[in-house]
């Protein structure tokens, strides 16, 4: 079994998790909702085995480094990741109405992956600025943060569908149990989980950010270079600093925020495909 | 938000100080950050002069020089707009902290019970015992979760108070403080160190660099010898490793040899070299083939610089002048790395290019009696190398450690204070757990519940 066809098994297992997810919290039951998170499990696990087996392929190959060095190993990296990080949340805040828009985002990641225009999954053996320890840091750093601001996003726009609906049903009588939506935490909670989501990947970006930056100290001899890449986490990082100041400062709440997570997730995006467009040191080439 | 007694009050300067403790002026500030630091991602930045002048209109030229776009990063209006936020910075935080202080190193620590909602507080708890038979084993239940606690009687049972992290209120401020401490530190960067390159032929040293940026010269106080200069290959022809065994020559005398790798650079008395790029530094032997268009016959011959060689069948003598590292064909076509020699042949002589990437060129040679290609090449190699001082990076670095720990401590830690309300309801006691954080109110909450269950299977094991 190669590791990609492990990949290409998890995509489909992701995509049945959301399904589950998704009718769990249609039809109101726990039920479907339960499987979604064993299924959810099973696919985080497939997705670390199919990063394991490359690995070992990679070794099999003479190469052997950890498969964090494209954008397809990126992209499996970083489903990994948002798995990782829903799963934590679910337990953490006990809820199941999120996984709909959190598992989808691993599923899309991996989908792209597997499927992508031009995609290269060949194993590249690592060129003289990739030979270096940093590498594994910076890159799980910045993905678990980059993992996080998309979990972020994803209950960002489910606040904002919902957010009057979940509000009216608040008041009529208990919010777990009434309404469409019942599954789902009420308006304040999903917005303090878009809160704490943030801050969780506001912290791995800046150790990626910093990870980084001693990296590149050590390979090129400087720190800061203004390359497109570490501008554009610096722009991330900064649009997030502004969300948590507003937020923590002049009480901004509700909508406000939830825009101000889309916003943020939309530099994420930029940050790791569209500096790609731009020439500079970090063009997964 | 300048409220308290300790900040300026003139007239003049009281605006100014307003405006420097808003957090208005940070986001404004931070976003134009953001938005200004994209242009230069989009536009190339510390290309040559020409490089603008070709790409863009005149007009956009202009517009781009008068504003200092091509190296914005470094213009004074970028500059200046990062000191508005280190300026804010300070202000927000001296404004502040004087009254965070206040909380966090209280004359004496005082807890009341109408500061805690209603809607942290759990269901009420009923277990057996009356109060006062359960104050101390709660009390000790309590100290398991929180570092503080006190405990205050009512005429029918007692308030239990307990709190954690008070300190991680400063959390903040370590920050804000690291943020003003990496600004530092980039600052005796950008002030006191240097960056340069040079390239150095195996076999060779240097003493002086080119500073990036200035290309002016930088003499050293000791010199690079480059001892070895290796480049390998994977199979796909991707690179693999460059390796230099460098040496440094201070006063005369080889004082230190190290292999340097592209991300293994050596470090001499606080100048740091970095492995850079490499490139064909001169050619020492050359085998080259002389074909007779006559016979057809093939000749190989080894030559190095400067060396002669007469052919058989007449066909002359061939001289390899020297290796050159752009050859312009015509006066215009660049034709790259090639050998340079020439032919003599009795009164006639010729010259003879070889272009390194052209195998077939000496075909086109007008009436010539031979076609010479290259067969083998001995090289050698020289080294680039980046030079570079930074005494910041000490200063950046921990920065770097205090930015962690301080975004740690704000965001993960919070200032939670709790209050367990016992009464006494007939030969029981109910209670309700009341949390208070200064943020993350869910985590709070939980803890409330979960201490509240603690104290309930303490009562229970009585």
């Amino acid at each position: 079994m190669t590791s990609s066809f492990v990949l290409s098994i998890t995509t489909f297992i992701y995509g049945l998790a959301v399904i589950l997810y998704a009718a769990g919290v249609s039809f109101k039951r726990e039920l479907p909702a339960k499987a979604a998170t064993i299924t959810t499990w099973i696919a985080v696990l497939a997705n670390l085995a199919g990063i394991l087996l490359r690995w070992l392929e990679s070794h099999q190959l003479g190469y052997g480094h950890a498969p964090l060095t494209n954008l397809y190993e990126s992209l499996i990296f970083f489903a990994f990741a948002t798995g990782v990080v829903y799963l934590g949340l679910e337990i953490k805040f006990k809820t199941r109405g999120l996984g709909a828009a959190a598992v989808l985002i691993s599923f899309i990641a991996l989908a792209y992956a597997s499927l992508g225009k031009g995609m290269d999954q060949e194993i590249q053996p690592l060129i003289p600025a990739l030979q270096s320890n940093w590498l594994s840091a910076h890159v799980m750093t910045c993905f678990l943060g980059y993992a996080a601001f998309a979990i972020a996003f994803g209950i960002s726009v489910v606040y904002l569908i919902v957010a009057d609906q979940v509000t009216e049903d608040d008041t009529a009588g208990g919010p777990a149990t009434s309404g469409i939506y019942s599954l789902l935490p009420p308006a304040d909670v999903l917005e303090e989980l878009i809160y704490q989501t943030v801050v969780f990947g506001f912290f791995f970006l800046s150790m990626g950010i910093i990870t980084g930056a001693v990296w590149a100290n050590t390979a090129w001899g400087r720190y800061w270079g203004w390359d497109p890449k570490e501008t554009w986490s610096l722009i991330t990082w900064f649009v997030y600093a502004t969300m948590l100041h507003v937020r923590l400062m002049r009480n901004w709440t509700g909508k406000r925020i939830a825009w101000f997570a889309i916003a943020g997730f939309a530099a994420v995006l930029f940050t790791y495909f569209g500096v790609n467009l731009l020439p500079g040191l970090h063009s997964y080439q | 938000m300048a409220n308290n007694g300790n900040t300026p009050d003139k007239g003049f300067f009281l605006p100014i100080w307003q405006l420097f403790v808003s957090v208005k002026l940070t986001v404004v500030v931070l976003l134009v950050i953001a938005a200004t630091a994209a242009v230069g991602t989009v536009i190339p930045q510390n290309q040559p002069d020409l490089f603008y002048r070709m790409n863009f209109s005149q007009i956009t030229y202009a517009i781009g020089s008068v504003l200092d776009l091509f190296d914005m990063y470094h213009s004074l209006w970028f500059q200046a707009l990062i000191l508005v936020l280190a300026i804010n910075i300070v202000a927000c935080s001296i404004d502040r902290l004087q009254k965070v202080w206040k909380i966090v190193f209280p004359d004496k620590i005082t807890f009341s019970p109408g500061s805690f909602t209603k809607k942290n507080t759990t269901d009420p708890i009923t277990v057996s015992g009356t109060p006062e038979t359960l104050k101390t084993p709660f009390e000790k239940e309590l100290k398991r979760h929180c570092r503080i606690t006190r405990l205050s009687p009512t005429s029918n049972g007692f308030y239990l108070f307990g709190e954690n992290g008070r300190k991680s209120r400063l959390g903040v401020y370590v920050v804000h403080f690291s943020v003003l401490l990496l600004l530092c530190g980039t600052l005796i960067s950008s002030i006191t160190g240097f960056e340069g390159q040079v390239n150095i032929p195996e076999g060779g040293k240097a003493g002086v660099i080119t500073l990036r940026n200035s290309s002016q010269e930088k003499p050293l106080d000791f010199e690079i010898r480059c001892d070895d200069f290796e480049v390998l290959f994977y199979d796909s022809g991707r690179p693999k490793k460059y390796r230099s065994t460098l040496s440094i020559i201070d006063n005369g005398k080889a004082v230190l040899t190290k292999d340097i790798l592209v991300n293994k650079p050596m470090h001499y008395k606080g100048i740091s070299i970095f492995q850079s790029s490499y490139g064909a530094a001169d050619v020492e032997n050359a085998k080259l083939s002389f074909t007779s268009r006559e016979s057809g016959m093939t000749y190989h011959k080894t030559l190095s610089l400067g060396e002669s060689v007469t052919l058989p069948e007449e066909l002359g003598t061939f001289t390899l002048e020297q290796f050159t590292d752009n050859y312009m064909f015509m006066n215009k076509h660049s034709l790259g790395q090639a050998l340079i020699g020439h032919m003599k042949n009795g009164e006639t002589e010729q010259k003879v290019v070889l272009p390194l990437r052209f195998e077939r060129f000496d075909k086109m040679r007008q009436n010539a009696r031979t076609v010479i290609t290259i067969e083998e090449l001995d090289r050698t190699f020289y080294t680039g190398l980046q030079v570079r001082k930074d005494p910041g990076v000490p200063v950046v670095y921990a920065s770097f450690i205090l930015i962690i720990a301080g975004i740690y401590i704000t965001f993960f830690m919070s200032h939670q204070r709790f209050c367990v309300h016992a009464r006494q309801e007939k030969n029981q006691t109910s209670f309700t757990v009341s949390a208070k954080s200064n943020k993350n109110q869910i985590t709070a909450r939980k803890k409330a519940e979960m201490i509240g269950s603690a104290l309930e299977q303490n009562a229970l094991n009585k």
